[in-house]
């Protein structure tokens, strides 16, 4: 059940509506930290407009993958090449409510990669952050402090930040962590807009149910299990060798797991 | 003219106490600004450690009459050397190779503050010499000042995401470690400037105290830098005068009105904190 490329190649064709370009090629990627490999054999490539579901146990390798994606980790074997700038989205940390920013100062912190050290983000720069703001339906909480929103509003102040980098491919890390039912629906509307506008989602997630709403998904339990659309892809033995030991409940005979019905 | 305008004029047209309410707006613009990131680096310890450990550098620069500042930062470059290599050899833990270092070279200090041979007034090394700088003094800290307000108005941005979003920062082109090592820099400036004004002992006081009030009542870190240094301004104003009028220790009286305006806030202001809006 690795990387199934015909299956890729077939939904290319089918939604030729868009013209879609690579933006993510990873070939036997292998890498971890001081010698110890963290995952191996990981092999996919995503186009445009892509939303993919990564799923995993903890300790499966998301996080590593992502900064192997980034180029803060260097391959042991293998390679990650980003063809579009990419964006890593952090998970919302409970831990900092207090720290004194506003969201638009957080938005703002997006174009630092774009400045030299010495320069400040002017007038342009928050305009653009502004705007971003108001593409994530923030406008009028621009000012507010961040530690005063709620987490699926910090969760898109996140996002806006990563559009403000430019960002065509975002590596988002448990966006739906601690955020409610209704905020959660408008992440999914949010990523189902910017997937139209042609950006790539990479979304770490431990609830499968969502991914099958999506395009892609990923499987990666310290190797790659699985890689496809998911309607194909999730199986029973899929999910087993992803999740060892969990109790799987198949998708088509109806869920009983937490989260939204996301069946496709 | 009334009496009371005379009172709050005659301070001012004595030249030591002039200087002093110059050297008192200095640190209010230091502190002010640095204190903010000591407080959101969690480097109050460190702010503590550097002016204590730079102690016996100030005592051996008193007793063979060099600049103090040079006393100082000699005293800061050994304590960092000492503090780098117990780190290394020891299982003790970072914490506790700092608070030895600390503890002994603060030791050393006192013992040859109290030596028979020293000069007399050495105990303002300790406490401060608010009332003592010369205008060569008070240039060598301005200079100091503007340099480090300067360098964190440069990286105001950068600073603000490293203490945001540490893991990030790296990915959005700041790297955390050299701004770390530019704070600690910059704190150990700032522990000069300030250890010439209210001593070794009540420095903390100058760099953490204003930061940790102005904390209580704003909520962005400019509003919080404005209100810190407009704090800073007042209680140092206040303490000149106290010490003035009252015949109090000058770095004494501001330290203590800094600590005593971050108690009132604390127990009368309103905490205007975390308020979850839902949506």
């Amino acid at each position: 059940m690795s990387a199934d490329r015909s299956d890729v190649v077939a939904r290319v064709d089918e939604r030729s509506e868009r013209d879609r370009q690579p933006v993510l090629v990873v070939q036997g990627l292998a890498a971890g930290y001081e010698g110890s490999t963290a995952i191996e054999g990981v092999m996919f490539s995503l186009a445009s407009g892509d939303r993919v579901g990564l799923i995993g146990p903890n300790g499966g390798g998301k996080t590593t993958l992502f900064r192997a994606i980034l180029g803060e980790l260097e391959p042991m074997a293998g390679s990650a090449r980003t063809l579009v700038p990419a964006a890593y989205v952090p998970q919302v940390q409970r831990s900092r409510l207090d720290y004194p920013v506003t969201a638009l100062d957080v938005a703002l912190m997006g174009s630092l990669p774009r400045l030299p050290w010495w320069r400040r983000p002017g007038r342009a720069e928050k305009a653009r952050a502004h705007r971003e703001l108001t593409a994530v339906g923030l406008a009028e909480l621009a000012g507010a402090s961040f530690g005063s929103l709620s987490g699926g509003q910090q969760q898109r102040v996140l996002i806006a930040r990563a559009l403000v980098q430019d960002a065509r491919l975002l590596l988002l890390d448990e966006p739906f962590t601690g955020v409610d039912q209704t905020n959660t629906e408008r992440l999914l509307e949010l990523f189902d807009v910017l997937a139209s506008e042609g950006r790539t989602l990479l979304i770490a997630t431990h609830d499968v149910d969502q991914t099958h709403a999506w395009d892609l998904v990923l499987c990666l339990n310290r190797r790659q299990v699985a890689f496809g659309p998911p309607e194909p892809t999730l199986t029973e033995n899929v999910l087993r060798a992803t999740f060892p030991g969990a109790i799987v409940v198949h998708q088509h005979q109806g869920h009983e797991g937490p989260g939204p019905d996301g069946a496709a | 003219m009334g009496t009371v305008w005379n009172a709050l004029g005659e301070p001012w047209r004595v030249a030591p106490v002039l200087r002093a309410f110059v050297q008192v707006a200095l640190l209010a613009g230091l502190g002010g600004t640095l204190g903010c990131w000591v407080l959101f680096g969690n480097l109050a310890y460190s702010a503590e450690s550097l002016s204590h450990a730079m102690f016996p550098g100030l005592v051996v620069a008193a007793l063979v009459g060099a600049p103090l500042l040079l006393g100082g930062a000699i005293g800061v470059a050994v304590a960092a050397l000492a503090i780098a290599i117990v780190s290394q050899a020891a299982v003790i833990g970072r914490d506790t190779a700092v608070a030895t270092v600390i503890s002994t070279l603060f030791g050393l200090g006192v013992l040859l503050a109290l030596s028979p041979s020293s000069p007399p007034g050495i105990e303002g090394l300790l406490f401060g010499n608010l009332l003592g700088l010369s205008n060569g003094d008070l240039g060598a800290s301005a200079a100091l000042v503007v340099a480090t307000v300067v360098v964190l108005y440069v990286l105001h941005d950068r600073l603000l995401l490293v203490g945001f979003d540490r893991a990030t920062s790296r990915s959005l082109g700041v790297r955390p470690t050299v701004l770390d090592a530019l704070l600690l820099v910059q704190l150990a400036v700032a522990a000069l400037v300030s250890v010439q004004a209210v001593g070794a002992l009540l420095t903390p006081a100058i760099l953490v105290g204003p930061a940790a009030t102005a904390r209580l009542v704003t909520r962005r870190m400019v509003p919080m830098m404005g209100a810190a240094t407009g704090l800073t301004l007042v209680a140092g104003t206040g303490g000149i005068y106290l010490s003035f009028y009252g015949g109090t220790a000058a770095g004494a009286s501001v330290a203590g009105l800094i600590v005593l305006v971050y108690v009132a806030i604390r127990v009368w202001a309103p905490r205007p904190h975390v308020t979850l809006v839902e949506g």
